[in-house]
């Protein structure tokens, strides 16, 4: 007896979607791939150079400059944007703190504005003379005389973390509350009984059942945090300004491809940043699930 | 299920291969010159991409000739992004009808036949018509081959924006000729702006910083940034970096880069008695910052003057060309022809913007008697028009804008005390060499 099969019926509604998928995601990164091996400036012939792109980013000084810059203004975001997520996850979830809601959609809030918009806005607070910051710092006393925070690698590669930061840790918050929403109350109640103090609880209990949302969290915040590039462009002019201090790997990918037009070396570049945070996705992901008790 | 995969891995593989087998075609012109029409006659829609806000008010009178051909501007502030605008739109093929470029670019544009059209050929001709035109505009919309590729309204030589009310102050004297007699120099440039630090106790300056005052040593240079390849780093630009860590360390600038909040609110405070500024700086630089919003001439204070700096120089120009795909060509050209060759738009230009424009012919008719507002009925227009004959457009080059901010980004560290002046060289020529490989530089 012949089955009907409605088999073809889910394939015409992931049809669209895959469509849309090859034609912007999967096209552009196979053709991205395709320019690394030629010279391009953008509007004149391409000129085939095999593997001179790769033998040039591995000898390119400002390229690994970028990899430390952008693995340092993510860490000294991504470290207290985490840390800080599980502090009020647990505020909200088990001392039961009055607002949650409130505060969940306050702290969510930075995310939803531009990175650019951001950027301007901080620029403008940072200024030497006229900004905000040196403002109210001279008032209360603390500086003698306005800081030119802009100009110091130290202070602008900080306010690039602090406002990845600033606009991530509502975000994982979330996410981490959401966690522990999911585990079981007894567990707790069961620990209690048998002693355990709340710093016990959340390391042995709350962090280990935590682990597919943590895994997540990280690896998002890798692949986000890594290309961060919209705030240290506006905030400084595109040159990593001070001394190249703000010069991600995705705005030294901008330069060589838009600035400079060398598409083809520009899109090496997007394949070195891309096997970078393959590695460290893969890494941190092993790491992750590897503590199974 | 596989038969999807398959067939949108072929869609990709072969869409890769098509694209790498394209190519381009350019147009040809199919007459020998456009039929004249009546002005309200012409009808139809271009677009227009720039980098500055200066296009509305373009549009604005060329609509009062012109009234049935609708221009859609686009507005792309910032040279960088600007720049990767266009080149993504001439790689596409489909880059707006009109569109301009600055000086400190258009040599990467001007060679090419994909990005703006020929000119000189039919149907535009364009040749009898530059006749009257500044030379210098003229030939450095030229290309290699000696065919007009784009044009300019305007002509931009350079002098010192002054507030008159602190030259009174300072100088005991508003009047151009005496004020620029101060600084015959560099050297005296610079005891001026030291006397006006101790005279005001470090409270008010001459100039907002050593970038603002680049121009007098750029123009000095006997050889361009790029020569067969190389870097070049002129004598005049050696001093230049002594000089900045100098003015710097004795408090002769106000220590206000441009680009920065800081610079527009000292503008505005009124604490920097000038500004370094070619024609175009008045309305664009000056003007929206200190005296925005008026809309009657007789309403400016006349509170500033231009004179002399202590080096000529000349900045920026903004050259228009037409896209070589252009599907308007004639409705193009008639808004290129407007905009650099009417006699009555160049009348208007000159009249209310101050601007100093390309057409020989205005200006000698514009000269006599010309006075602007905005600094206090000066006649300005004789003040550029002898500086603008003696511009020489060989020191401009390709890479102009991009080595001009790694120059700053590099001598800014050595200006902060980051590192040395060798270190701070060598900064430079590694971030030239590292953006442009083909350049050698040591």
């Amino acid at each position: 007896m012949k089955r009907i099969s409605y088999a073809r019926y889910g394939v015409y509604f992931i049809l669209p979607y895959f469509i849309i998928f090859v034609v912007f995601q999967l096209f552009p990164i196979l053709y991205t791939f395709f320019l690394t091996f030629f010279s391009w400036d953008g509007f004149n012939e391409r000129v085939f150079v095999g593997l001179g792109n790769y033998r040039r980013l591995i000898g390119d000084k400002v390229f690994r400059i970028a990899i430390v810059n952008t693995f340092r203004i993510w860490g000294f975001a991504a470290i207290p944007q985490i840390g800080l997520a599980l502090l009020l996850g647990s505020l909200f979830t088990y001392r039961k703190m009055k607002g949650a809601q409130f505060f969940q959609a306050v702290f969510y809030l930075p995310n939803l504005i531009t990175a650019t918009s951001i950027a301007i806005l901080f620029a403008l607070l940072l200024d030497w003379k006229g900004g905000a910051v040196n403002q109210l710092l001279l008032r209360a006393g603390i500086l003698s005389e306005p800081t030119n925070w802009l100009r110091s690698a130290f202070w602008t590669s900080f306010f690039v973390s602090f406002i990845q930061w600033w606009q991530w840790f509502g975000y994982t918050t979330l996410l981490i509350m959401a966690g522990m929403k999911a585990i079981p109350d007894e567990l707790y109640e069961s620990a209690r009984i048998d002693g355990a103090g709340s710093t016990t609880m959340f390391f042995k209990i709350t962090l280990p059942l935590l682990k597919n949302t943590m895994t997540y969290v990280v690896i998002t915040a890798i692949i986000g945090g890594m290309q961060i590039f919209d705030v240290p462009n506006v905030l400084t002019g595109g040159l990593g300004d001070p001394n190249r201090s703000i010069l991600t790997m995705v705005m030294h990918l901008y330069n060589m491809s838009f600035r400079y037009s060398r598409y083809g070396y520009g899109a090496t570049v997007a394949y070195g940043l891309f096997m970078l945070i393959l590695v460290f996705s893969i890494v941190a992901f092993r790491n992750l699930q590897r503590r199974d008790s | 299920m596989r038969k999807i995969l398959v067939f949108c891995l072929i869609l990709c593989l072969s869409t890769v291969l098509l694209s790498a087998a394209g190519t381009r075609e350019t147009p040809k012109a199919t007459q020998d010159a456009f039929i004249e029409r009546a002005p309200e006659d012409y009808r139809g829609k271009i677009t227009l991409w720039s980098f500055t806000d200066e296009p509305e008010w373009y549009i604005r009178k060329f609509n009062e000739v012109y009234p049935n051909v609708e221009v859609e501007f686009t507005h792309t502030p910032g040279g960088p992004e600007y720049i990767a605008r266009v080149n993504a739109a001439v790689t596409a093929g489909n880059q707006p009808d009109v569109f301009s470029a600055e000086i400190s670019w258009i040599l990467q544009w001007i060679e090419s036949d994909r990005i703006w059209a020929n000119i000189s050929a039919p149907p535009f001709n364009a040749d009898e018509l530059t006749k009257n035109m500044i030379p210098y505009v003229r030939e450095l919309g030229k290309d290699s081959r000696g065919n007009q590729r784009a044009l300019s309204l305007q002509a931009t030589p350079g002098g010192f924006f002054y507030r008159r009310s602190l030259a009174k102050e300072f100088f005991g004297t508003d009047d151009p000729d005496a004020v620029s007699a101060l600084w015959p120099d560099i050297d005296s440039f610079m005891k001026v702006a030291a006397q006006v630090r101790d005279q005001s106790g470090n409270k008010v300056h001459l100039f907002s910083s050593w970038w603002d005052i680049r121009w007098f040593f750029f123009n000095a240079r006997t050889k361009p940034w790029v020569v067969d390849n190389r870097l070049v780093i002129d004598d005049v630009i050696e001093d230049y970096i002594t000089l900045a860590k100098y003015i710097r360390d004795q408090n002769l600038s106000a220590n206000a880069e441009p680009g920065t909040p800081s610079w527009t609110t000292l503008m505005q405070e009124g604490s920097v008695i000038g500004y370094v500024y070619p024609t175009w700086g008045m309305p664009f630089g000056i003007i929206p910052r200190v005296e925005p919003n008026i809309t009657n001439p007789k309403d400016y204070t006349g509170n500033w003057a231009v004179t002399d700096g202590p080096a000529p120089f000349f900045w920026g120009g903004t050259w228009w060309g037409i896209s070589a795909n252009s599907k308007n060509p004639e409705l193009s050209w008639l808004f290129l022809r407007f905009l650099t060759l009417n006699q009555d738009f160049l009348h208007t230009v000159a009249r209310e913007r101050g601007e100093l424009v390309s057409d020989l012919r205005v200006i000698d008719e514009v000269t006599e008697g010309f006075s602007t507002p905005f600094l206090g009925g000066q006649n300005s227009y004789a003040f550029f028009r002898d500086a603008a004959m003696g511009i020489n457009p060989s020191l401009v080059t390709r890479y102009d804008q991009q080595i001009e901010a790694m120059f700053r980004s590099s001598v800014s560290l050595y200006i902060d005390g980051e590192l040395t002046r060798n270190q701070a060289i060598e900064n430079f020529r590694d971030s030239v060499a590292n953006a442009y490989p083909d350049i050698v530089v040591r």
